[in-house]
């Protein structure tokens, strides 16, 4: 085992690894350590990490999402009465509860959205849920009830569900791909759940592994229909996503990784977007590897809308060569030259899985003409076809994504069409002295990106933290501006009797600040930095003037780029206020020359 | 409510930094949520799990008078509780497992939704692995403790603690991983 002092390392690196994308942890558990018994300790831990994520009951942040009802044990949401709680996630949380009425355990998740005062959103929410609920399939988990009630002066809903024993596919994948049959087995039966589906229909609209559940009675798809039902559950559904798209984790990215092209660019979505998420959980089943996999969100966006991944078979050299052709035709970018029917994907696979066992002839069925199931079938416009307009989702990202569409084969670094702005906390010393300022959570990023919402850029919030600054992170947003704030938290913790601590911090914050901006400067020739803060720093335009010579006096590379904004009213200005929102918009306008 | 006031002033003073006042609390949590979960059990029928974070919780109900504490109090008189808990259910585990009487399960952890921890191997593993993480991070281990067998949610432990909540989500989030490797990777 590991020495006190190791175990501090360790723990630091593991703690600082888990703010960084999956993929890019390992390389910094290299870079930061030259102690391999340290190292092989983290990494192990990283791998176990994902499937650790629901053990012990509640995730880390269970508790303290915002706004979120958290129900104990023995309190009773109508005629259930819950025992505990199994998991959370995005959506809201999910309970094991017991059926007072049928005597029966089942699952109840709680969504996080608000339905308060909205009798036609409710409405509609039950509407659709009923429809979901009539669903029958052996692979697709039954949805026996929806409902509303008031926990702690808030409206939510919720949904009753069988209830489930297994691990989701997401937690599966984690350790490595699944074995060619099984995962063609898999894919039958989430293919079959989908024709069933779409043929009442309905469409999933949000395939990935953390919907998949594998237990004993084989797959089970969870959540059929609910990214509509919250879509049309009213309100702020484009705000509850786009919210979490801002937050630059990997959850995020993990949802992004599995969605057509037409569903990230906010276009209708219909059971064909269904087809193409399916084909990306069937490549990551054979190959281990994510379909479309990049360290930031537009790259990821870019990577769906332009490229081909490489065939399974390159990844899974024991898959026969239809399946190249079978996954390709789920992953083509133009919905009409999908599959067209799951029910196709169905024939295609058992053809597949039948040549797996006899293997005299592997190349034949679907790589030539006119073999059954073989070749997609062009037929737009099937009868149960459901052009629905913006999926919850999509609208969030086709806020985000705008006009980007693909072009030709570019590089993905150079499709970005609207400028990135990239927002980020101001490194305050504070938060490396004092874990409490963490604790106290929110900033101002979260006002400054509302106030944001109506230009014509899209914007990526980047949290800071003690060990890990993201500058790397920062730099592959490849932004052209660069938005942060500069001390505020600091006058209230620390200047209070003590001056020259506050200055010392203040120096330490600004320091780190134009190091990363210096950073980002030479690496990327384009973007600009507008710093804004709260009059402390810059008590008069003069002193704002001198400032940024001073900085640029320090950091050559920033001449002419940096910007600094002076917010009117003190400590306790905020980006609510709509007049400092539209100041700050006028000045990102003026900085990136928009209309 | 005389037992109620005593667990009060106890507990106000244990919070207010009387040492002395530490063991006869414990003892009298500890009574207090043995009498509960024997009554619980009682009316139960087997199959029915026992959540034992709300005994946790009704326990704190039952004994101490809320207008003479506050919440920092609460948040000492749950994790007083949650070791106490702990001892219970690993008690009650060794007990079951000497006695072999699968069937007559009685106390279930159902509601932690833990299948390893289900059964008395399963949790009796995990009291080990607990002490095990001790010595590397006794911090952590208080995590778990109150988090898992006290039910507290992030901002209670850190109350108890007296730490940052973030603290608290990044001790869970690495110890729980940590856990879960040492009791073999895989939850049965």
């Amino acid at each position: 085992m590991s020495t006190p002092r190791q175990w501090e390392e360790v723990r630091e690196l593991f703690q600082a690894a888990l703010e960084l994308p999956p993929e890019a942890r390992e390389a910094l558990v290299r870079e930061r350590t030259t102690d391999p018994v340290v190292a092989d300790e983290v990494l192990s831990l990283l791998r176990v990490h994902p499937q650790a994520e629901g053990f012990l009951s509640s995730p880390a942040d269970g508790g303290s999402l915002p706004g979120r009802a958290r129900l104990v044990a023995g309190s009773r949401l109508g005629a259930f009465e819950i025992v505990g709680l199994i998991g959370a996630g995005g959506m809201g949380e999910v309970y094991r509860a017991r059926d007072t009425r049928l005597d029966r355990t089942v699952a109840v998740k709680v969504l996080s959205s608000s339905l308060t005062g909205d009798p036609s959103g409710r409405e509609r929410f039950e509407r659709e849920a009923r429809l979901v609920s009539q669903l029958n399939h052996p692979h697709i988990c039954t949805l026996h009830d929806v409902g509303a009630a008031t926990i702690d002066g808030d409206g939510v809903q919720f949904l009753v569900m069988e209830l489930l024993e297994g691990e989701t596919l997401a937690a599966r994948l984690s350790r490595g791909p699944i074995p060619v049959e099984q995962a063609l087995n898999h894919g039958l039966q989430i293919a079959d759940a989908l024709a069933s589906a779409h043929a009442a229909g309905i469409v999933h609209r949000d395939v990935k592994p953390a919907n998949i559940m594998l237990t004993k009675s084989g797959v089970k798809l969870l959540d059929f229909g609910l990214a509509r039902l919250r879509a049309r559950a009213g309100d702020d559904e484009s705000d509850a996503v786009s919210s979490h798209s801002l937050t630059g984790h990997g959850l995020v990215l993990g949802t992004i990784a599995y969605m057509a092209p037409e569903q990230v660019r906010g276009a209708d979505t219909d059971a064909r977007t269904d087809l193409f998420a399916f084909g990306a959980v069937l490549y990551e089943m054979l190959t281990g590897r994510r379909a479309f996999s990049a360290a930031s969100e537009p790259a990821l966006v870019a990577a769906i809308l332009e490229h081909q991944p490489p065939p399974p078979t390159r990844g899974q050299p024991l898959a026969l060569p239809a399946v190249d052709h079978l996954v390709a035709a789920c992953l083509a970018k133009d919905p009409g030259d999908r599959w067209q029917h799951a029910g196709d994907v169905v024939h295609a696979l058992r053809s597949v899985i039948g040549q797996g066992t006899d293997s005299g002839q592997p190349q034949a069925a679907l790589g030539g003409h006119g073999a059954a199931g073989g070749v997609p079938v062009r037929a737009v416009g099937r009868r149960w076809l459901l052009h629905a307009g913006w999926a919850s989702v999509a609208a969030a990202v086709g806020l985000l994504v705008g006009t980007m569409r693909p072009t030709t084969a570019e590089p993905a670094a150079a499709v970005n069409p609207r400028p990135v702005v990239v927002l980020m906390d101001s490194p305050l010393p504070g938060r490396v002295y004092d874990a409490r300022t963490l604790a106290a959570g929110g900033t101002n990023a979260d006002d400054v990106s509302d106030a944001l919402r109506d230009l014509q850029v899209l914007t990526f919030k980047e949290n800071t933290s003690p060990i890990w600054h993201r500058e790397e992170q920062v730099r592959a947003q490849n932004p052209d501006l660069v938005v942060s704030h500069l001390s505020c938290l600091l006058d209230q913790r620390f200047a209070i009797g003590n001056p020259s601590l506050y200055d010392h911090l203040f120096s330490v914050a600004e320091s780190r600040l134009m190091g990363v901006f210096g950073y980002l400067a030479t690496a990327n020739p384009r973007v600009r930095f507008l710093v804004y803060s709260r009059g402390r720093v810059w008590p008069t335009p003069e002193a704002e003037a001198t400032w940024t010579a001073g900085v640029v006096a320090r950091f050559p590379q920033l001449r002419g780029r940096l910007f600094t904004m002076l917010v009117p009213g003190g400590a306790a200005a905020t980006f609510r206020d709509p007049m400092i929102a539209e100041g700050l918009r006028t000045r990102i306008r003026q900085t990136l020359a928009l209309p | 409510m005389g037992q109620g006031s005593d667990v009060t002033s106890l507990l106000v003073a244990w919070s207010n930094g009387e040492d002395a006042a530490g063991a006869p609390l414990m003892d009298a949590v500890h009574g207090e949520l043995r009498r509960l979960a024997r009554g619980f059990l009682r009316r139960e029928r087997r199959d029915h799990s026992l959540p034992p974070t709300a005994l946790v919780h009704d326990a704190y109900l039952k004994l101490v008078d809320q207008r003479r504490v506050r919440w920092r109090s609460r948040a000492h008189f749950l994790a007083v509780a949650a070791h106490v808990m702990r001892r219970l259910l690993v008690d009650h585990a060794r007990a079951r497992r000497a006695a072999k009487r699968g069937a007559d399960v009685v106390l279930k952890l159902d509601g932690l939704d833990v299948p390893a921890a289900t059964r008395p191997a399963g949790l009796l593993a995990l009291d080990e692995a607990l002490d095990r993480l001790a010595l590397l991070d006794a911090r952590q281990a208080r995590v778990v403790e109150l988090r898992f067998f006290g039910g507290l949610t992030v901002d209670e432990t850190a109350a108890a603690l007296e730490v940052a909540a973030i603290t608290v989500k990044r001790d869970w989030a690495m110890a729980r991983t940590w856990l879960y490797r040492e009791l073999g990777g895989t939850v049965p």
